[in-house]
């Protein structure tokens, strides 16, 4: 099943853990009146991310991208319970962005190999995708607008599918890439 | 001079609501002790709670874990905990309500067949009752509560009595295609479930809204809430008493069960009950916590012992002939369509017992395969769209072997916030367990390929946590003989005997069906055998 893949690394084990540990935030600010938003990246951080986030998945016809999403909070409530070093990375992997001229070829550079990461860039960039991919997809944004999801609405009758000799579209070409 | 019930039921989910309205349609005067509250089906948070209210968006541990812990449905295990041993953690999910875990399955029925009362294996299983005892009571349940035909027996799995039958999902009819050519004999076929495929008793039929462990909003999903206990309460026959956690049963001098001794939760004070019978129905795991802490009924050593469950595997791809396909509504009510075990063709020597398989896929409401395409940005997203109606998926659900140390054990330093001790888990998968999760992962990746999917083999294939299934069993064994086993096949105490176990906790295998229905079909001649002889008693 989808939630329990991509467990292996320690990033996103770390990553899993802040998760959790937002969970409990979450439980706790449910006792206060105005819950606060958690705040941990500084103005010009989240700034910075908002422009990459937007940049990785952008507003288009059939939505608000990540930027309507909230995906730059979704990130900063789960960096905020992360531990120590999740933190840093996070940190230090903006810092190339902040004020950068071009961001686009910064993020294309370091999407270059991001099935096989190595340096410093390359492993932050699988983070902030693999993290823009998390809050977008799991947005009401992501999920109504962008995926489109017809569920969780009545039909009178379910009319089953019927045999066919399905093919893939025209064109197709298998995209799927696993990461080492 | 407080008044003595016929009968006290402990627990309210499908065991504890299906001995209810056994009774009371008989006329017999029953009290029910609930620890959770009685909670409206308006307030089941179905269509209310979606995956973007969720704080960690279902993406750590458990979406329906997290989704009940959100919904206030489960027991907050601070206030009432729990352990385990080491890192061997054991995921127990207690729903506190009325109706019981009843309100949040997923309504799959099948029936256990002939090799899971009678295994081929001498494996330490002795069921005292064959198929042929209980399939009578299958038919009953199922024409009472009613459920989807199954369309035909298959090896070793009996055809049910059922309403018509699921239509099949288009991921489902790719996989249904390729079965049949692995050479293992695999058929797939509808697969049988407690959700209405038309009205049924004054329930209207299913309206194929999603998923249905959120909770059924028109109840043509079984819940014990509204099938059994509401209208026993309409007989004036049932005393429903929600917020009673039973801490205790007394035994009397003559050693025959006399009163239950609980904690009112809402008034934080002790109270007891008295009755001339007890049948415990509050789960196997509860069930035997309360035996333990009442020191009864345990003369063969084994209450808490054999505790068994199912072990959940599952392995994901994409079908290339599914990508960029229109939206449409097509999550169903879950899976329709389903392999049930067909092991015994090819398991041989390699593992005891076997599993069913759930292949499928829909568009679902939510896709990570973005993580797997490259690049970012516009045509990345196109690309995920396309891959969104591709999803697929086979899940294996498959018997652990009952063993006498996997158990659940009082631990007195794990007192709840009324001073009740907890308990703590000793479980473990064995060798079996390991052999046939292996055959399981060959197996579904030879479905995958065979149906011609884009995946990738698990790197560190793994099941699901212990206790995942949620299908606890064992634990108060029934058996002929009072040394090796708990109870009778009726549920009656081998030391007790106005004492009854009518849940999960009789079983003396998983088998590698869901149980819900073996359960109610225990529990219904358990209870019909109380009302006779109850009656023989009078005449």
């Amino acid at each position: 099943m989808l939630s329990r893949r991509d467990f292996a690394s320690l990033a996103a084990a770390l990553w899993a853990e802040a998760v959790a540990s937002a969970q409990q935030h979450h439980h706790d600010l449910a006792l206060q009146v105005a819950p606060a938003t958690p705040v941990f990246f500084t103005a010009k951080e989240r700034a910075t991310l908002d422009q990459l986030t937007a940049l990785i998945i952008p507003a288009d016809e059939r939505s608000g991208g990540a930027l309507a999403a909230g995906v730059t909070q979704y990130i900063e409530t789960v960096v905020c319970h992360a531990q120590k070093p999740l933190q840093t990375a996070w940190q230090t992997g903006i810092r190339p962005y902040i004020g950068a001229a071009n961001p686009t070829v910064l993020l294309t550079a370091a999407a270059a190999n991001e099935f096989r990461p190595r340096t410093p860039a390359e492993r932050f960039f699988v983070m902030l995708k693999d993290a823009c991919v998390d809050g977008f997809y799991t947005s009401r944004e992501g999920i109504t607008k962008e995926l489109g999801y017809k569920g969780y609405t009545f039909l009178r009758e379910f009319p089953g599918a019927q045999p066919a000799d399905l093919k893939p579209p025209p064109g197709h070409q298998p995209l799927l890439r696993q990461r080492s | 001079m407080a008044k003595i019930y016929d009968v006290c039921i402990i627990g309210s989910g499908a065991a504890g609501g299906m001995t209810g309205h056994v009774l009371t349609q008989a006329g017999l005067d029953v009290a029910m002790l609930e620890a959770g509250a009685k909670r409206d089906p308006s307030e089941l948070p179905v269509h209310r709670l979606r995956r973007w209210n969720l704080p960690k968006r279902g993406l750590r541990g458990d979406y329906f874990q997290e989704y009940l812990e959100e919904s206030k449905f489960l027991i907050d295990d601070k206030k009432e905990p729990y352990g385990w041993v080491g890192d061997d953690y054991f995921q127990f999910v207690r729903v506190r309500a009325v109706g019981g875990k009843s309100l949040f399955w997923a309504g799959v029925t099948p029936r256990l067949g002939v090799e899971e009362f009678q295994p081929l294996d001498d494996h330490d299983t002795r069921w005292p009752i064959s198929y042929a005892d209980i399939a009578p009571w299958y038919d009953k349940v199922e024409a009472l509560i009613g459920v989807s035909s199954s369309g035909k027996p298959l090896g070793a799995f009996p055809l049910n009595n059922g309403l018509p039958a699921l239509n099949p999902k288009v991921a489902e009819l790719e996989f249904a295609k390729v079965a049949g050519k692995l050479g293992k004999g695999l058929e797939m076929i509808p697969i049988p479930k407690a959700i209405l495929t038309k009205d049924h008793n004054g329930r209207p039929a299913c309206h194929y809204c999603g998923p249905c462990w959120v909770g059924c909003d028109s109840g043509s999903k079984f819940d014990s809430l509204r099938v059994f206990i509401n209208t026993a309460e309409k007989t004036g026959k049932l005393t429903l008493m929600p917020g009673s956690r039973v801490r205790s049963i007394e035994l009397d001098k003559e050693g025959r069960a006399r009163k239950a001794h609980y904690y009112d939760v809402a008034n934080k004070t002790w109270k007891e009950l008295e009755a001339k019978q007890f049948v415990m129905a509050a789960g196997c795991v509860e069930s035997a916590h309360i035996l333990l802490n009442s020191k009864i009924a345990n003369s063969s050593g084994l209450v808490g012992r054999y505790l068994s469950e199912h072990m959940y595997a599952s392995i994901g791809g994409h079908l290339p002939q599914l990508t960029g396909r229109a939206v449409t509504n097509e999550d169903g009510n879950g899976a329709h369509s389903f392999i049930p075990d067909l092991t015994k063709n090819w398991r041989g020597k390699k593992f005891l017992r076997g599993y069913q398989i759930f292949p499928g896929g829909s568009t679902g409401e939510t896709t990570f395969a973005g993580k797997s395409i490259p690049g970012f940005g516009q045509q990345w997203k196109k690309s995920i769209r396309d891959y969104h109606t591709a999803g697929a998926s086979v899940l294996f659900q498959g018997e652990v072997l009952p063993y006498r140390d996997n158990r659940i054990e009082v631990d007195e330093k794990l007192k709840d916030d009324a001073g009740i001790p907890g308990i703590r888990f000793h479980f473990k998968y064995r060798d079996n367990e390991k052999a046939m999760f292996k055959d399981m992962m060959e197996t579904g990746e030879e479905l995958l390929k065979a149906a011609g999917a884009e995946y990738f083999p698990p790197k560190n294939p793994t099941w699901s946590p212990y206790g995942h299934s949620i299908h606890y069993v064992g634990t108060a064994r029934m058996g002929a003989d009072p040394k090796t086993s708990v109870t009778d096949s009726y549920g009656q105490s081998h030391d007790v005997p106005n004492l009854f176990v009518h849940d999960a906790g009789i079983f003396v295998t998983a088998g590698n069906q869901n149980p819900t229905l073996t359960i109610l079909a225990l529990a219904m001649r358990g209870s019909e055998r109380i009302v006779d002889r109850l009656k023989r008693r009078e005449a």
